[in-house]
């Protein structure tokens, strides 16, 4: 094992290889707070890549409810009792162990393998609240005591990958161009190391062909510039793909740095497992507290914080505007007034959103059409 | 272990250049993995002494065609079996903690043309499926493909490619019965649309990228239970791209018995060639599929000497 560098975990940690940072790390942020469970994005996926003998249950994108749903049944419960929980000190830093610090004599990662059972209830748990509400329950302020949040998923696409560490062919690789990790189809042998070791189960073994597979991110998209199906089918608006800069480099024109780094608006999702995942998320406001610190790490309040003065922030509130606001992926920003700018690589302007949507007020009477409206605004 | 180069770092390549790409993949494994590797041969490993075996492996002269399809054979069972007492595999990550499958009983055949392996051991379930979280069945032989070279008994190294044929119960299956996917497994699974209900075969074989790219696991067309495979040491088995090698398993009375039967003259340099009158040193592996076993989590047994009879 070698000793990388995980920035989530402010700490150095043991890794089955040295660490080797892509040229560019494809990332996501998700706006938790805007999902509202459509699985618009689980279809787009679903025709995209997953509708082949043998890929029926698979659904490399899925949206399940927090604290009670999950896909696959009980994934983050599993690992938590297989961990133990996350202990962090007050710099922010990860005492506890990481799934590969814990890995067993003769094992590369702790990890589980799941049975066809568990994969067979993908929507268990949707919109189920933390407990029942009584007669004259309301909500009168953030947290919500009775809650439940909605959790967009895909492969993490980590620095450190669980699947990659455990294959013992190799047959997992990691794109020096872009980060994005992908299962080689010719070498696979089905053995499932991978879906044992990955902490998120986002890797899924294909019975027809008797291969692993998993989210490519959509990279024949990607490398067209353009942003994952997933991302660009969304109408809550609330993702959106970029790439980050490794540790150490803030790009505060880059939308992702922006919010990750610069405002850290958004985090990552259980970081504690140590496979450094590229996906952050903003995290639901109104959800438990506690339960959010052990889902986001300790990040979590100051993201809470950030996002609750988007109102107030101009930079950050234009930036959320130009989310699916375009189907290419938006490598630098800027906010000039109303109007919010999202630009390409080379800095060609690839949309303007106004920052603000105008509030237009229509009359009850259609005179074109000689009726009345039931919407007027 | 820590491999020089992060796996990662390497592109999918071309068709073209597949071979090419193979060849350095290989190396960079064999490279990786060389390192720690420690001879050994039968010496350590005791060989049981029960009636009807043999402290002696050999390959028996037998003229006209090998009985490969037929395992209970007496032609084979009448032999005295040479024993091996397997040993968890240890040396590599995964490892096998527990040993599942504690001995094979070996006997071999050839006709001057043809070599073939008798391998038969106790196991409680027949698993000849391969699903999720659920894994089959399997044995394996390897021989050296240039005794010279004396590559390690841990799958060869870099230097010393080894010639591995291996057996697994689903692909009998799928030799017996067909093809063993979704519909076997799991027969009341319902898909509305898939690639094949809507356009020609050729087309919708291109959504199966493991079949578009020649992966032998998703072949749905195989011709034999067994695959010939190349190897310069853990991590870098990779299929032989002429397959040869044809067999047999029967499952019965909670044993298996299973012939793996190969060509003694490879077809090319790349495989072991096996002459009437010369000993050469043969490895076995064997996997039990409802103990999780695959890949790594295996038992297996160091090179012995097989004499192979004169005669053919």
């Amino acid at each position: 094992m070698a000793d990388v560098f995980n920035w989530q975990l402010q700490r150095k940690m043991k890794y089955q290889y040295e660490e080797s940072r892509p040229q560019k790390q494809i990332a996501w942020v998700f706006d938790t707070n805007k999902c509202i469970d459509c699985q618009t994005c689980t279809i787009a996926c679903k025709q995209t890549w997953t509708w082949s003998t043998g890929q029926e249950y698979m659904l490399w994108n899925n949206v399940e409810t927090k604290p009670y749903g999950f896909f696959p049944m009980g994934w983050d419960v599993k690992l938590l009792e297989l961990m133990g929980g996350a202990k962090w000190d007050t710099a922010g830093q990860l005492t506890s162990e990481t799934i590969f610090e814990q890995a067993p004599a003769g094992e590369r990662a702790k990890g589980f393998l799941f049975d066809s059972e568990h994969w067979a209830h993908p929507n268990i748990g949707e919109d189920e609240p933390v407990g029942v509400a009584e007669k004259g329950t309301y909500v009168d302020k953030l947290p919500h005591k009775m809650w439940f949040s909605y959790l967009a998923r895909i492969c993490n696409h980590c620095t450190y990958p669980g699947c990659l560490a455990a294959c013992p062919r190799e047959a997992i690789y990691k794109r020096p161009e872009d980060g994005i990790v992908l299962v080689d189809q010719e070498r696979c042998r089905g053995y499932q190391e991978c879906a044992t070791a990955c902490p998120y189960k986002k890797v899924m073994y294909n019975p027809e062909d008797r291969v692993s597979q998993k989210c490519i991110a959509c990279y024949p998209k990607i490398e067209q510039g353009e942003q994952p199906q997933c991302v660009v089918s969304c109408i809550g608006r609330i993702r959106m793909a970029g790439y980050i800069s490794p540790p150490g480099v803030i790009d505060p024109k880059n939308p992702i740095d922006y919010m990750v780094k610069v405002k850290k608006v958004a985090v990552p999702l259980y970081p504690q497992a140590g496979t450094e995942p590229n996906v952050y998320y903003i995290p639901p406001v109104h959800a438990d507290r506690e339960y959010l610190r052990q889902m986001f790490g300790p990040g979590v309040d100051g993201a809470i914080d950030a996002y609750q003065k988007t109102k107030t922030d101009a930079d950050l509130l234009g930036l959320f505007m130009l989310f699916g606001s375009t189907e290419r992926i938006i490598r630098q920003f800027a906010v000039q007034g109303e109007t919010a700018i999202g630009y390409d690589e080379k800095g060609t302007e690839l949309v303007r959103v106004p920052v603000r949507e105008p509030n237009i007020v229509r009359d009850y009477f259609d005179r074109v059409h000689d009726s009345y409206l039931h919407n007027i605004t | 272990m820590t491999t020089e180069q992060h796996p990662g770092t390497e592109e999918q390549q071309p068709e073209a250049e597949a071979t090419a790409s193979r060849r350095k993949f290989l190396t960079q494994a064999a490279a990786a993995t060389a390192v720690g590797v420690v001879a050994a041969g039968t010496a350590g490993y005791a060989i049981s002494q029960q009636p009807g075996t043999t402290d002696k492996l050999v390959s028996h002269f037998h003229a006209g065609d090998l009985p490969i399809d037929d395992p209970l054979n007496k032609a084979w069972t009448g032999l005295d079996a040479f024993v091996t007492k397997m040993v968890a595999q240890n040396i590599t990550t995964p490892v096998q903690a527990t040993v599942e499958v504690p001995e094979l009983r070996v006997r071999s055949m050839h006709n001057g043309k043809q070599l073939a392996v008798h391998i038969e051991w106790a196991d409680a379930t027949m698993d000849d499926k391969e699903s999720i979280a659920v894994f089959r069945d399997a044995c394996a032989i390897q021989f050296e493909v240039d005794p010279a070279k004396a590559p390690s008994f841990t799958m060869g190294n870099v230097d010393g490619p080894v010639h591995i044929c291996q057996w697994r119960a689903s692909w009998q299956t799928d030799i017996d019965e067909g093809h063993q996917g979704v519909k076997n497994l799991f027969p009341n699974a319902y898909n509305d649309v898939t690639p094949e209900g809507l356009m020609p075969k050729d087309a919708a074989t291109k959504f199966y990228p493991a079949r578009v790219a020649g992966n032998h696991q998703a072949d749905h067309d195989r011709k034999s239970p067994v695959e010939e495979l190349t190897a310069i040491g853990f991590g870098s088995l990779t299929t032989h791209s002429t397959q040869d090698a044809v067999g047999k398993g029967i499952y019965k009375n909670r044993r298996w018995s299973v012939v793996i039967a190969l060509p003694m003259n490879g077809s090319d340099k790349t495989k072991a060639s096996l002459k009437p009158g010369e000993a050469r040193n043969i490895a076995f592996a064997v996997w039990n599929g409802s103990k999780g076993q695959r890949g790594a989590r295996k038992q297996y047994f160091p090179w012995a000497a097989m004499e192979v009879e004169a005669g053919g």
